[in-house]
């Protein structure tokens, strides 16, 4: 009957560490086989796609007692939900810079974000210390104690960007996200940070792939 | 699909799988691994299934549980059957829903006449949405069920007779089965009726902690004991297709594909089958 337990752990516990390998990197391997075996008997799957397993996993985390001692961890896990969603989610062709010149006066309109950018707004330095874990061996860092935004878009299926994100960024895409027209989110940006080249920072969104023409533009 | 040996993909080999020049070479993928809206596992599997044929094989449809199969997760099923028109579709006469509540095993099921009315007509729902035949893969055992009215192969053998499904056995999962609660391997797999079987599964197993028990943990290459079976089974029942499974501790892609080459002679006739 062991045997039959162990592997339904085993299943969730890998499913978990397949989603947040810099959580793994960060607690070692055998506290994180142990915090997720916790995890699994508090959240087991809902469902035979583990893929998906371990959305609740950074809200978790802020409740163990022992977090107090890493207390960017949260973030972190936040960091590889948006990296697990931006490489699970629908493809859709993204707005070129062609596209915009075409459009010509997109300032006025609305654009709508691509279907796999995920983007988010942390308290702790996360997106930092996530990006020092993604070559073989960890980076030495001493990240400044501060918050940042991180930014995952996949503008074609193997194409993956991954960029802190300053607050005009974060500013920008949550506008067009609630449908405001482009140059609205600029000018918002622009009042709220005068020291961010606004122009700038929404052409490298385009480039990175954040968005999808609308739907006129399309073909 | 030809009888030909495949191997079980996994992201890391895609290169090397795409590039390989082996003749026959089809690959396996769990089908739940790929029920997800796009990105990258979507796109490599749409890649290779423009170089090669596929199999599907299931490990959450459930179909001995006491539900119905989950609406969503055979409309999942459907879509990725439609999209990648795999050669083959698998699944395991198994449970692992309980009451809303999704367990990633495949949990053993007393082989009552009630449990196999249920599985025939579960596999029948499943064939009726996917509109082809599936096949049934008989579970790992690691404990003996007091209330089983049917022998293991008699209950597949019937499954398949009212069903319609074809049989994927797997000869590890005999020979850890065999070991674990005591019945003869050579036995079970001379009981199988070769006509229904449609796939053969062979992997690695390893022993457990205390060494009582077989786990059928797919982390070392096919043991000897497993390649004997399996000869003495395809000179018995023809050559099948043919899969290497293979998890854990994976190795680099040209070691499988030597174990692939090996079970290729053997259905090719190249390597003389067992007397």
């Amino acid at each position: 009957m062991a045997v039959y337990r162990n592997t339904i752990f085993h299943g969730a516990v890998e499913a978990l560490r397949a989603n947040y390998p810099v959580v793994e990197q960060i607690l070692g391997t055998e506290m994180f086989d142990h915090v997720a075996v916790d995890f699994a008997s508090t959240c087991p799957p809902q469902t035979p796609v583990l893929a998906h397993y371990g959305a609740e996993f950074a809200d978790w985390l802020v409740h163990q007692k022992w977090i107090d001692d890493l207390p960017y961890l949260p973030d972190v896990a936040r960091v590889e939900r948006l990296h697990v969603d931006c490489l699970l989610a629908p493809d859709e062709e993204s707005l070129s810079r062609e596209q915009i010149k075409r459009i010509g006066s997109v300032r006025n309109g609305t654009l709508r974000l691509h279907p796999a950018m995920r983007y988010a707004w942390l308290c702790t330095p996360a997106m930092t210390i996530w990006l020092a874990h993604q070559g073989t061996v960890p980076a030495k860092i001493a990240p400044e104690w501060k918050s940042e935004g991180a930014l995952f878009a996949r503008p074609t299926p193997f194409v993956i960007h991954a960029p802190r994100i300053g607050p005009a960024a974060h500013r920008m895409l949550s506008g067009i996200r609630l449908g405001e027209t482009v140059s609205a989110c600029m000018l918002a940006a622009d009042r709220l940070y005068p020291h961010e080249d606004c122009t700038a920072v929404f052409a490298s969104l385009v480039n990175l792939g954040a968005f999808v023409a609308p739907a006129r533009e399309r073909n | 699909m030809t009888p030909a040996a495949g191997i079980g993909f996994k992201p890391q080999h895609y290169h090397e799988a795409l590039a390989s020049p082996a003749a026959g070479l089809w690959f396996e993928v769990h089908a739940e691994n790929y029920m997800v809206a796009g990105g990258p596992r979507l796109a490599m599997l749409e890649e290779l299934r423009s170089k090669r044929e596929l199999s599907l094989h299931g490990v959450g449809m459930s179909l001995a549980g006491a539900a119905e199969p989950d609406l969503e997760h055979l409309t999942a099923l459907k879509r990725l059957v439609d999209r990648f028109e795999p050669a083959l579709v698998s699944e395991h006469l198994a449970w692992s829903r309980l009451d809303g509540r999704c367990f990633p095993d495949l949990l053993p099921v007393p082989r009552t006449n009630e449990v196999l009315a249920r599985c025939a007509a579960n596999i029948g729902r499943v064939q009726d949405t996917l509109c082809r035949q599936i096949l049934i893969e008989n579970p790992t055992h690691y404990l003996t069920l007091r209330d089983h009215s049917w022998s293991e192969t008699s209950f597949l053998a019937e499954l398949a007779r009212r069903s319609g499904c074809g049989l994927l056995i797997d000869v590890n999962n005999v020979v850890v089965g065999a070991h674990n609660t005591g019945f003869d391997a050579c036995e079970w797999l001379d009981a199988i009726p070769g006509e229904r079987v449609g796939e053969v599964h062979r992997a690695g197993h390893s022993s457990d902690a205390e060494g009582s028990l077989l786990i059928d943990s797919h982390d070392e290459p096919v043991s000897e004991h497993v390649w004997d079976l399996y000869e003495q089974f395809v000179a018995r029942i023809g050559p099948r297709p043919t899969l290497i499974e293979r998890d854990g501790n994976l190795p680099a892609f040209a070691e499988l594909m030597r174990e692939r080459a090996q079970a290729q002679g053997i259905l090719t006739g190249d390597i003389a089958l067992a007397a």
